[in-house]
């Protein structure tokens, strides 16, 4: 699954689709391929023990869904309780994960030659998680690499629990 | 569709055909000369199949084998070869060799049969002098009949999948047909047509074969549309055929009903279909989501309960479906025990060569139903329990004549259900287990040390093989006797929510029980409330419940660990909300409530037991567990997470998980720790440790703390009666009982399944009465009344919760049961007594009253004072009058100490005896009584050694 983000890229001749959310102050974006669902629940059962990238877990049609918390997984202060947070369900090669952000913006198309790859500008998201930032509306969006984005999870997980 | 699918089809299909082999290959063995020619004709037919479709899909080294093995059966099928141990040892070995060369598919074209090729056509060459060519031909011949055979036997067939693809066209054609009888009659038809075609075809090679296989299967599956048409009929007939006969005598569910009456062999009677485990998953799963839509539906018209009737109808209705459904599906995964029990007749057989002993298999409940999974779990497990059975526990044939019992020993395997579980049973009729060598042999592999050795109960003794690296086997064998396999056992059979526990009798016998959930994916739990948080505790788990009201008094501190105190035992306190941590930040709303309320549930996991703190205890639920992510599947503390009916997520605590954990070592195990005298337990006057126990519902009790040995919570089944005396098998001997309301009246009596029984002494008698609920132990202030309510038995009366509770006087008790007991001490010294002379300072009128009459009816003289100064003023007027000073310690006026000091401070009481009385011995009390000059220290309630220690004392001081 590892390259579907850039296939999905290409077969799109050159055009990306992403969701782009707000995590704190910063515009992050997703490609839309991997969005499943977008869901204002947010009855988010807390898991004892869990890695603290772990926000929690929800009821999604009778499946219990893993929810992160991108402030922990992204180093971003958290706010209290922002009235427009959803939760992003991603579909990552079959596995459903959610992702507990403080509002969805909006779907950007944006030129495969609009993207810049990893500027060093973005001092405090872990560059592991980016693909590239592109500018739009005077704001720099990062798209996050959603594959990656597990891998970092996992790590936390393994660590935790060792 | 490809040579991959069509290769994966063949080998489940071939493992299908396998499946049932085995056992009918021992049926055969079994009825040697009388040959079934149906079962053969089954055998047959399954190893047909399989030679036919691996020539087809070029598997040569399948192909040999089957092709001999059909050989043989062929042989056996004609009569010209009666089976018996040697040529079915030889076809066993054949139907494994092709279930392993099924497994691995891949290989086994590179493997080397030509051995056990060479057996068969051995055994083939030895019962006949026909060529093999001849029977080659002949055995296909006789597949021509065969296949017609097997339509008018038609649920003679064994159960195939109406799945594979040749047969489904076959199988379409006819699916238009309701009833059997049109079925076999077009089949028929098809059989015929195609025999013809496929006549010349047989002189051909193995393509030709597979066609003529094709046929047969599809005639297979023409049944099998029959049978399925009328499964009602298949199950009646199931459920009455016994399930201890051998499967040869199962009658058939077939539509033709008595026109065939041919016995059939298959075990696998009912019609099935293969569904993937993942589509059932997600019906579960929708069929969950229904159940909580209708949960929702159900608050809702609760809460608008005013509007409208007619939902209400609507409403039952969705309750009604969704349950079915539920369990409906439930169902699907159900599998009959028998698909584990039925590989144990060829473990037997082949475990009774290897080890030269005889040993006959009995089974019951084959049909008894289990969820997939724990069919699965549990198949491991029972072999091992089997394998010791025959190994350990049957003895040698001369050996078990030595010991009178019939050479041929018996393994049994029962299941059945029973309250809501699955019990196995796993009997043998054996050499039994010696709990003093297994005691030996822990302590030697320092397992335990002597004393702990020393106090295991027999029972307790002889579940210590479930401990790891236990092995009672004097020599290891192959079968078994390294030592690994009882704990993993117990391990495995716990990790699916079961529990094991044996019964040995030496000489007689052992029964291992097996206790199991039916299913994994429904887990009745508690829930309970932590933080605000829901969570769920399964009840498996849970011991019970214990009701604090806020009184923390129950709860303790040794060494900064709190334990709780319940019913004598110290059982470690675990605070689950301080073990979860998750009182954090984000909702300072939850750090208000007080901690201080809390509600415990004693969990046990493994042996272990202790105790949860948690705040509240909500409800109980079934809950359908849901896996968690895998970034959470590791988790220590949690079993997994369920959906609650609000649809919320809850979490599903693991008690095991929770106490290793906190790691509670096994040095706080419960069990042992009876607590005497706990520290920081202050005697004060008139407070007494009772036992609360109640019969009925208007009938309570309370017994003295200070004067019960134990108590012990037995089923109500181990009570036993001898004569008209009750008794309870204890730690190797019997304890006689008595009963509250055999001496006392009782307005009714409670029946319970399990039932308390408080142990203690009398005379050097050990006696156990039984209370069928005790409720609590605790301290209570003594304000008993006066003599109004005495009664035989009965000290005096009190209220404790509002509750007219009447205190029991164990030894008046004992002696109205038991009077022979008392005999003896009855007269004796009575004349003795009359010139004795007992001073009592006693400050509570209760015992005041209770001291004096005992005394009295002792035989003494005896003069009670309610304080010390009282007292002393009577001795001091009186100096010659007292043989025996009786007093309290704890006193208003002048307490027992400085009344002693008192006494022996003056000359003339020097020699005066001394014996203080107290409610419970402390060590600090003692020691300054002994100091002051107390002679000796006796406990209020415990008659008989006060009247021990008076006579005694008094002996010496004769007038």
């Amino acid at each position: 699954m590892n390259n579907t983000s850039n296939e999905a890229a290409t077969t799109a001749q050159d055009v990306r689709q992403l969701v782009t959310f707000s995590v704190g102050d910063t515009a992050f974006g997703i490609d839309i391929a991997f969005v499943q669902e977008i869901n204002p629940h947010l009855d988010v059962t807390k898991v004892p023990g869990a890695s603290p990238m772990i926000h929690g877990v929800v009821n999604l049609r009778g499946d219990v869904v893993t929810v992160l918390d991108p402030h922990r997984i992204l180093r971003i202060a958290a706010d209290t309780a922002p009235k427009d947070r959803r939760n992003l369900v991603l579909n990552i090669g079959g596995e459903r994960i959610g992702v507990l952000v403080d509002k969805v913006s909006d779907i950007l198309t944006v030129n495969q030659d609009e993207l810049s790859q990893k500027p060093a500008n973005v001092r405090s998201v872990d560059r592991r998680l980016i693909d590239a930032v592109v500018l739009r509306n005077e704001q720099l969006v990062v798209i996050l690499n959603a594959t990656k984005l597990l891998e970092v999870v996992e790590q936390s997980s393994e660590t935790e629990a060792a | 569709m490809d040579d991959t699918e069509l290769l994966n089809e063949f080998v489940e299909e071939a493992r299908e055909h396998l499946g049932g082999i085995e056992m009918q290959l021992l049926q055969i063995e079994a009825m040697g000369e009388l040959i079934d020619d149906d079962l053969v004709n089954n055998v047959f037919r399954a190893i047909h199949s399989v030679k036919g479709a691996a020539g087809f899909l070029g598997l040569t080294q399948i192909n040999q084998v089957a092709h001999r093995l059909e050989n043989v059966l062929g042989k056996v099928r004609d009569h010209q070869l009666i089976p018996d141990p040697f040529n079915v040892d030889v076809m066993l070995k054949g139907a494994d060799c092709l279930r392993n060369l099924i497994e691995s598919i891949d290989t086994s074209n590179e493997t080397d049969n030509t051995a056990l090729c060479e057996q068969l056509d051995a055994v083939l060459a030895g019962s006949s002098t026909d060529e093999t060519v001849n029977s080659d031909k002949a055995a296909q011949t006789e597949q021509m009949v065969d296949a017609e055979e097997s339509c008018e036997a038609a649920p003679t067939a064994t159960a195939t999948k109406t799945r594979k693809t040749r047969a489904r066209k076959a199988a379409n054609s006819k699916s238009s047909a309701t009833t059997t009888k049109t079925t076999t009659t077009k089949t028929k038809t098809a059989t015929a047509k195609r025999r013809r075609k496929a006549a010349p075809a047989k002189k051909q090679a193995a393509q030709a074969e597979a066609s003529l296989e094709s046929v047969e299967s599809a005639v297979n599956d023409a049944v099998n549309v029959g049978t399925t048409a009328k499964p009602a009929a298949t199950e009646t007939s199931k459920s009455k055929s016994p399930p201890s006969k051998p499967a040869a005598k199962k009658a058939p569910g077939n539509g033709n009903g008595p026109d065939s009456p041919k016995k059939t062999t298959s075990p696998q009677a009912e019609a099935t279909i293969r569904v993937g485990v993942r589509v059932l998953d997600r019906l579960m799963n929708l069929a969950g989501e229904l159940v909580l839509s209708r949960n929702q539906l159900l608050r809702a018209l609760n809460e608008q309960s005013r509007s409208g009737t007619n939902l209400d109808a609507i409403a039952n209705g969705l309750d009604q479906v969704t349950t079915e459904l539920q369990t409906t599906i439930m169902q699907t995964r159900m599998q009959p025990i028998g698909n584990v029990f039925n590989k144990f007749p060829r473990v037997i057989r082949d475990l009774s060569a290897s080890l030269n002993k005889q040993i006959n298999l009995k089974m019951e409940g084959n049909d008894v139903e289990v969820d997939k999974t724990i069919v699965e779990a549990i198949a491991d497990p029972l072999t091992h329990l089997v394998r010791n059975s025959c190994d350990h526990g049957i003895e040698l044939p001369q050996d078990r004549i030595d010991a009178q019992k019939p050479a041929v020993g018996t393994v049994e395997l029962r299941a059945f259900h029973q309250a809501g579980k699955v019990v196995i049973e796993i009997v043998d009729d054996g050499g039994g287990m010696d709990p003093s060598r297994l005691r030996e042999i822990a302590v030697a592999k320092g397992m335990l040390s002597a004393e702990a050795a020393e106090q295991l109960t027999d029972r307790d003794a002889i579940n210590q093989i479930f401990a790891p690296g236990f092995s009672t086997a004097k020599e290891v064998s192959n079968v078994s006797g390294r030592g690994v396999g009882m704990d993993v056992v117990r391990t495995n059979i716990e990790q699916i929510g079961g529990a094991v526990e044996i019964e040995s009798e030496l000489g007689s016998g052992s029964t291992i029980r097996i206790t199991l959930p039916l299913t994994l994916a429904i887990v009745p739990s508690m829930i309970v409330s932590v933080d605000n948080r829901r969570y769920a505790l399964p009840q498996t788990n849970i011991v019970e419940l214990v009701q604090t009201d806020g009184r923390e008094k129950r709860i303790e501190r040794v060494n900064q660990a709190e334990v709780l105190r319940l019913r004598g035992n110290l059982i470690p306190l675990v605070r689950v909300s301080d073990t979860l941590k998750l009182i954090d930040e984000t909702d300072p709303s939850e750090e208000g409530s007080s901690k201080q309320e809390c509600q415990l549930v004693v969990v046990e996991a493994g042996r272990r037991q202790f105790a949860l703190a948690v705040d509240r205890v909500l409800d109980s639920e079934e809950i359908v567990v849901k896996p968690l992510g895998r970034h959470l599947s590791n988790l220590p503390l949690l079993a997994g997470s369920t959906i609650l009916g609000d649809g919320r997520v809850a979490m599903i605590l693991d008690a095991a998980g929770i106490s290793s954990q906190v790691k509670l070592t096994s040095d706080s195990e419960s069990s042992e720790q009876t607590e005497t005298s706990s520290a920081g337990e202050k005697t004060t006057t008139d407070v007494q440790r009772l036992v609360l126990l109640s019969v009925g519902p208007e009938d309570h009790f309370a017994i003295s703390m200070d004067i019960v040995s134990r108590i012990e919570r037995v089923a109500h089944e181990a009570i036993e009666r001898v004569g008209k005396h009750r008794v309870l098998q204890y730690r190797g001997g019997t304890l006689p009982l008595v009963s509250v309301d055999e001496v006392v009246p009782v307005n009714s009596v409670d029946e319970t399944k399990f039932v308390h029984v408080i142990v203690f002494k009398v005379y050097g008698h050990e006696v156990g009465l039984i209370a069928p609920n005790l409720y609590d132990i605790r301290k209570c202030d003594l304000l008993f009344g006066d003599d109004t309510c005495r009664a035989d038995g009965v000290a005096g009366i009190a209220v404790i919760d509002e509750r007219p509770t009447r205190l029991l006087d164990l030894y008046g008790l004992t002696q109205i049961a038991r009077p022979e007991w008392f005999s003896s001490h009855a007269e004796d010294q009575q004349a003795k007594r009359e010139n004795t002379s007992i001073l009592v300072c006693e400050d509570s009128p209760f015992f005041r009253n209770f001291l004096s009459r005992m005394l009295q009816e002792e035989g003494y003289q005896v003069s009670s004072f309610e304080h010390g100064e009282a007292g002393w003023a009577s001795l001091s007027e009186h100096p010659g009058k007292y043989d025996l000073l009786l007093t309290d310690v704890e006193m208003p006026e002048l307490d027992g100490v400085e009344l002693t000091r008192r006494v022996r401070a003056d000359g003339r009481f020097e020699t005066l005896p001394i014996i203080a009385l107290t409610s419970l011995a402390d060590e600090e009390s003692v020691q300054r009584g002994r100091e002051a000059g107390v002679d000796d220290y006796q406990v209020k309630m415990n008659k008989p050694d006060l009247l021990a220690s008076i006579t005694k004392h008094t002996s010496g001081v004769q007038k």
